[in-house]
């Protein structure tokens, strides 16, 4: 074959130059005319991009609209491990910083343009100011940046452990790049000083930003800490209104109200897109979807009240409740020991330490449950009443022991602390005498009658949530086969197997005042709802509560509570002292008195109970005074 | 040179069909410059063009002086300045500016200058001084020189790294041979050859950032898989550049983009789009009116380029030329289709176009040489086929 000549040759080239003209030239094409939409829709996409926008969290209130907890503006502190770990060096002319891999190459700097020996090597020495401002020491501050950043490492390391070969290989790789720029926050809520120092010299902390965000403050402090709870921030994936992947913060409740009413409190991200300059900022184009503020939660109570409620209380184990006693609106509830709401970790953190201490993060209010001794007698002798056991001039005799019916007398911790001879329940009720419950808790269980003292411990609340929106703690008011007989007969006088908590207790001598058992409720309004007030009628013969009543109205007169001032307020209440631990050496106590006084200067009736729980002295010498100075200020101090 | 001399030769260079193309190209990237701000470390950049500009005039007296002086007479010197050019590629790997992790520039009086882009020129003058009166490329054995001339200095680009460059060679090579009359099977099975090195190059020759290029364009033209979390990252980065200039390139219509607007915000997120993808640039702004202006003009060049070399009679004129239409055709249809997404990133320059003072003196040489053929019509005949 003749080989082709060199014009030929020449027509080769040509006919291939046209041929990738027309290819270069149908592609093109296809691009701009036939799929010009799709590109455009492409380009719109990114050119165009979602911003969260962030409303505040709603407001808890008191009843007088004092901000109890509020969201405000905060800086975190972020750390980013690439500029972190990479050698920092600084152009000696014209201050330029530039980061270089262990191993990489020197070059000009890009600014100045001067050969690559000008670089200067720079340690992060500006870290003591940055320390200074953050108040902390510098070896804290340097600490928390590397175990941050170790700690991403590790974690990094477990999620890939699986993966093998060249995948594993090309993860990592891609991992670890996304690792070194993603910041990681080093410290919450750092002062506006920090923050601004930080900002302001972006080349003195290359490392550090400062993330702008939302954070809960709470001036209700310690004294509402336990009712309003905690939010914790979380970042978490969502969507943007495209359907693209973003990361968000949120502020989630996780302890009392704000986890209650979480989704009252809870605002709604916003989205606005904006059209993205490359040249730097953007523009806004359209809010796509509002932002929603959450809605505020207004309590029932006043702030001044629970403080003096805290205050009483003066540190020690315990609680005090104070309810409005026909509607169980909570008007103080106050637990100690409590903590600083801003000192959380802290908190946890020395609590952890000091091994075997109360801790000061549990609600003793309404969320722990005691044993309650003398203050539930009144509702034995309710359901001794109701059973026809005793009446209102039934006497027993009362030699400080009690005795069986067999005639056999119990010497054990049950006894009274006197000898009350002949008394009758108006007297047993003034005076405490536990061998007078234990004998009609005797005649109920011989009379197998136990079950009206069950169902009428059960309409006061025994055994049941008291309703009150931030724990859902029942106690404990539970009777079966392995209840033994002598367990029976203590629990007459508020011991065996019986646990409740402060707010139980007021609850039911609201109902005891009003003949009407009330749901607690420490939420006034939540949004633009009212909490409605439920009230159930407990369906007892006015006659035997008023037998009650009368004999509790002496208690502070002539009875267990005489002597502490408490007369002067007109309260009708009992005393309850249950020995807890520590034997006849060291005996510890849970001393209680609970109550309810009618309305005056001013204030509703109310019923109320206040604990000292683990407390060396009887209920009287412990709580009476306490409870004094808390109804003084409280009846000084008027509602509008 | 008598001063009537000089004038009667610029005369002579001054061949239309071949300048006119030439200049419009100039003409049209200094436009398109004029309308591309880059990034740097210390801002946003316009004014491309004045940068470019430089580089023209540069060009311009570079080609007037290459126009002046017979081709056949800088032939002669071929071997002199190939062993210069070689010279020249051993320094700047021991004395070149690193920039992007690569050390391909020397800086003389101010200029960054790529010894690269003149090997370009160089082993076309090189190749045309071996050719032009030998036959010895005829057989298989007499291919050997021929490709030592062209693998010694595409190594020492290698070096630098520049992979597209280096490439850029091979095809000068091969058509200047074929042309040349070189036995087609031999070409065969060289070419063949090179084909079965693919894959131990591949696997032991590229750079690693060079083997994810070509995955990601294998991934892209779904002729490779990959997983879902792999194939996003090599979106954001071995397909990143090609993908933003496929939506400019798409966005810019049949009439192209308005500044500002979201389609001409496509374009400034295209990296490198004032030098490897300034086509992407262009199409974006002038749409596909301005792609078929620029191929237009492309075509017409290299048609010109060809049509000089139809007419040369002398060997070494007609290699030249051939030499430069290989240089241009597969500089221009290379870097378009790599905008396109047809062929991988390889980092070549579109003539005249791209922004770079080397690139676009080398372009003017190399049409300077152009002319020069075709100002100087020979009757000397070559041998056997370029009879």
């Amino acid at each position: 074959m003749k080989p082709p000549t060199y014009h030929q040759r020449l027509g080769v080239l040509l006919l291939l130059c046209l041929a990738g003209a027309v290819v270069i030239l149908v592609r093109t094409f296809s691009f701009q005319v036939t799929d010009r939409e799709f590109w455009e829709a492409r380009a719109r996409s990114q050119a165009a991009g979602w911003r969260p926008v962030h409303a505040p969290r709603g407001r808890i209130l008191d009843a007088d609209g004092k901000a109890l907890s509020h969201g405000a503006a905060a800086f975190d502190l972020v750390v980013r491990a690439a500029p972190w770990e990479a050698e920092r060096h600084v152009c000696r002319n014209c201050a330029f910083v530039r980061y270089f891999k262990p191993d990489g190459a020197r070059v000009p700097c890009p600014q100045c343009r001067r050969p690559p020996r000008t670089w200067r090597f720079a340690d992060h020495r500006e870290l003591a100011f940055l320390a200074d401002k953050l108040s902390m020491p510098e070896a804290e501050l340097r600490k928390r940046v590397e175990l941050r950043i170790d700690g991403a490492k590790k974690k990094l390391k477990k999620e890939l452990g699986n993966l093998v070969g060249v995948r594993r290989a090309r993860r990592r790789r891609m991992a670890w790049a996304d690792l070194g720029w993603r910041g990681r926050t080093v410290a919450r809520d750092i002062s506006y000083e920090a923050a601004r120092e930080v900002q302001l010299h972006p080349a003195r902390y290359p490392a550090f930003l400062v993330e702008t965000v939302q954070s809960r403050r709470m001036p209700g402090g310690r004294a509402f800490v336990h009712l309003v709870g905690r939010v914790r921030r979380d970042r978490i994936r969502t969507q943007d209104p495209e359907g693209g992947g973003r990361y968000v913060d949120v502020e989630r409740g996780v302890r009392g109200l704000e986890r209650a009413f979480d989704e009252e409190l809870s605002s709604v991200t916003g989205w606005v897109r904006f059209l993205r300059n490359p040249r730097g900022g953007g523009r806004e184009m359209e809010t796509a979807a509002r932002a929603v503020g959450g809605l505020d939660v207004r309590l029932t109570l006043r702030h001044e009240d629970q403080q003096r409620a805290l205050d009483v209380l003066g540190g020690d184990e315990g609680a005090l409740v104070v309810l409005h006693a026909e509607t169980g609106a909570v008007l103080a509830m106050a637990a100690s020991p409590t903590y600083d709401p801003d000192e959380y970790v802290r908190t946890l953190e020395t609590w952890r330490t000091r091994k075997g201490g109360p801790t000061p993060l549990v609600d003793r209010a309404a969320s722990s449950a005691h044993i309650p001794g003398s203050i539930m007698k009144p509702f034995t002798a309710l359901a001794a009443l109701r059973a026809g056991v005793i009446n209102g001039s039934t006497k027993f005799h009362c030699d400080r022991y009690f005795r069986t019916a067999g005639g056999r007398v119990i010497r054990n911790a049950l006894k009274c602390a006197g000898v009350h001879g002949d008394v009758s329940l108006h007297e047993a009720l003034v005076r405490s005498c536990n061998v007078y419950f234990q004998t009609g808790m005797q005649g109920l269980l011989t009379t197998r009658k136990f079950k009206i003292y069950y169902e009428t411990g059960r309409r006061f609340g025994f055994g049941r949530s008291p309703g009150v929106e931030t724990s859902r703690t029942r106690g404990r008011f539970e009777f079966g086969m392995d209840t033994t007989w002598y367990q029976y007969i203590a629990t007459a006088i508020g011991q065996g197997n019986i646990l409740v908590t402060p707010v139980q207790i007021a609850r039911a001598y609201a109902g005891l005042a009003t003949g009407v058992l009330p749901d607690v409720h420490v939420v006034a309004k939540a949004g633009l709802t009212r909490t409605p007030v439920r009230r159930t009628p407990l369906g007892l013969d006015a006659g035997h509560l008023e037998a009650v009543r009368s004999a509790l109205r002496e208690v502070p007169v002539r009875g267990t509570a005489r002597g502490l001032g408490l007369a002067r307020f007109q309260i009708s209440c009992k005393t309850g002292t249950a020995q807890v631990r520590g034997g006849q050496r060291d005996p510890r106590y849970n001393s209680w008195i609970a109550g309810f006084a009618p309305a005056r200067a001013g204030r509703p009736p109310i019923s109320f109970a206040i604990v000292v729980l683990n407390a060396r002295r009887h209920s009287g010498e412990e709580c009476g005074p306490r409870l004094a100075e808390f109804l003084a200020g409280f009846y000084a101090e008027t509602t509008e | 040179m008598s001063r009537r001399a000089v004038a009667r030769d610029l005369r002579r260079a001054l061949h239309l069909p071949l300048l006119i193309p030439a200049v419009a190209l100039i003409a049209f990237g200094l436009i398109a410059l004029a309308r591309i701000e880059i990034k740097t470390a210390t801002g946003w950049m316009g004014d491309l063009h004045v940068r470019q500009a430089t580089g023209v005039l540069i060009g311009l007296a570079a080609a007037v002086a290459a126009v002046l002086v017979p081709y056949k007479k800088i032939v002669e010197q071929a071997y002199l300045i190939y062993a210069a050019s070689l010279l020249l590629l051993i320094v700047v790997l021991f004395a070149g500016v690193v920039r992007n992790d690569a050390r391909r520039w020397l800086t003389l009086a101010g200029f960054d200058f790529q010894p690269s882009e003149l090997m370009k020129l160089t082993i076309v003058l090189t190749l045309a001084r071996f050719i032009r009166f030998r036959s010895s490329y005829k057989t298989f054995a007499g291919l050997g020189v021929p490709f030592v001339l062209t693998l010694v200095p595409m190594g020492l680009i290698l070096l630098q790294p520049d992979l597209g460059t280096a490439l850029l060679l091979a095809p000068i090579l091969f058509t200047m041979l074929f042309c040349a009359g070189a036995r087609l099977r031999h070409l065969a099975i060289i070419a063949v050859m090179g084909a079965a090195a693919i894959v131990p190059i591949y696997e032991f020759g590229l750079k690693d950032y060079q083997r994810r290029r070509i995955d990601g364009f294998l991934v892209q033209l779904g002729l490779m898989k990959r997983g879902k979390v792999e194939t996003r990252d090599m979106e954001r980065k071995e397909l990143y550049q090609v993908a933003r200039a496929q939506v400019a390139i798409g966005v810019g219509g049949f009439a192209g983009t308005a500044e500002g607007s979201p389609g001409g915000y496509a374009a400034l997120r295209v990296p490198e789009r004032h030098n490897d993808f300034v086509f992407a640039s262009v199409a974006n702004r002038f749409g596909f009116l301005g792609v078929i202006v620029v191929l237009g003009l492309f075509i017409w060049l290299l048609g010109a380029i060809l049509g000089v070399a139809s007419r040369q009679r002398d060997p070494a004129g007609r290699l030249l030329c051939l030499g430069v239409f290989a240089l241009f055709s597969f500089q221009v249809f290379v870097n378009l289709a790599m905008n396109v997404g047809l062929l991988p990133v390889t980092g070549l320059t579109l003539p005249f176009l791209s922004l770079g003072r080397s690139s676009v003196v080398v372009s003017m040489l190399a049409i300077a040489l152009v002319c020069n053929v075709a100002a100087r019509p020979s009757y000397e005949f070559g041998r056997g086929d370029f009879r």
